[in-house]
């Protein structure tokens, strides 16, 4: 790379140049964080998902779920196949959101099992919107980053 | 450079089709900044096919940033 000693040689017009080469680079890269939003948004529907299933029916576990987190995982790899970069602000953020979505999945189950009725009701979808809310902040963060 | 700054990792194809130059030229340029300090190379595997991630320093940045700088102030204030 050129210094910002090499830079003195530069006409006004070709620095201009060399700026706007250099936005439209940069622009080009950040337009590919579409695939990495993306990607913390299926988390976040698989995390609220798996949650509420796993609360409501446990026994279809090798039924439902299982398949179910084989396909989000096949769609996470597919993103980020495509995506082939990591935004700015996310390599962070995104092992403390993984963190904290656990964290919440273990904190929804026990409040599911101990607090509400069994099966499937209005009160175990709200508990389990609790895992998917780090991955849609995740996604917020990357979006204005 | 300015392709790095905008992420915190760029994968080398990405890099290749964004900057429309060929493996061989763009393996050389990263070759030197590598070895000037400016960027950091990552190997790592998206399912099973193995992937290089390229992103920049601190001092990567840092001389990237006083490059753009320089550039601004020409066009900014071209008789300094």
């Amino acid at each position: 790379m050129s210094t910002p000693d090499d830079a003195g040689g530069l006409t006004p017009s070709t620095a201009a140049e060399a700026l706007s080469a250099s936005d439209a680079v940069a622009r080009r890269i950040r337009s590919h964080r579409r695939w990495y939003i993306a990607g913390a948004l299926v988390m976040a529907v698989t995390m609220i998902a798996f949650t509420i299933v796993l609360a409501s029916w446990p026994s279809r576990l090798a039924q439902v779920i299982i398949p179910g987190l084989v396909v989000a995982a096949a769609i996470l790899v597919g993103l980020a196949w495509w995506g082939r970069t990591v935004p700015a602000a996310a390599t962070a953020a995104t092992n403390r959101t993984v963190f904290l979505s656990a964290l919440l999945v273990v904190v929804a189950l026990v409040l599911i099992r101990l607090f509400l009725p069994e099966g499937f009701s209005s009160w175990a979808v709200l508990t389990g919107l609790l895992p998917g809310l780090p991955f849609i902040y995740l996604a917020w963060r990357v979006a204005r980053a | 450079m300015a392709a790095l700054r905008s992420a915190d990792a760029v994968h080398f194809g990405l890099l290749r089709d964004t900057l429309e130059v060929s493996d061989s030229l763009l393996s050389k340029h990263l070759a030197s900044l590598e070895s000037a300090g400016y960027i950091r190379v990552t190997k790592g595997y998206v399912g099973r096919r193995p992937r290089t991630w390229y992103s920049l320093t601190s001092e990567g940045r840092a001389a990237l940033d006083a490059y753009l700088a320089a550039l601004r102030e020409i066009v900014e204030d071209p008789g300094s």
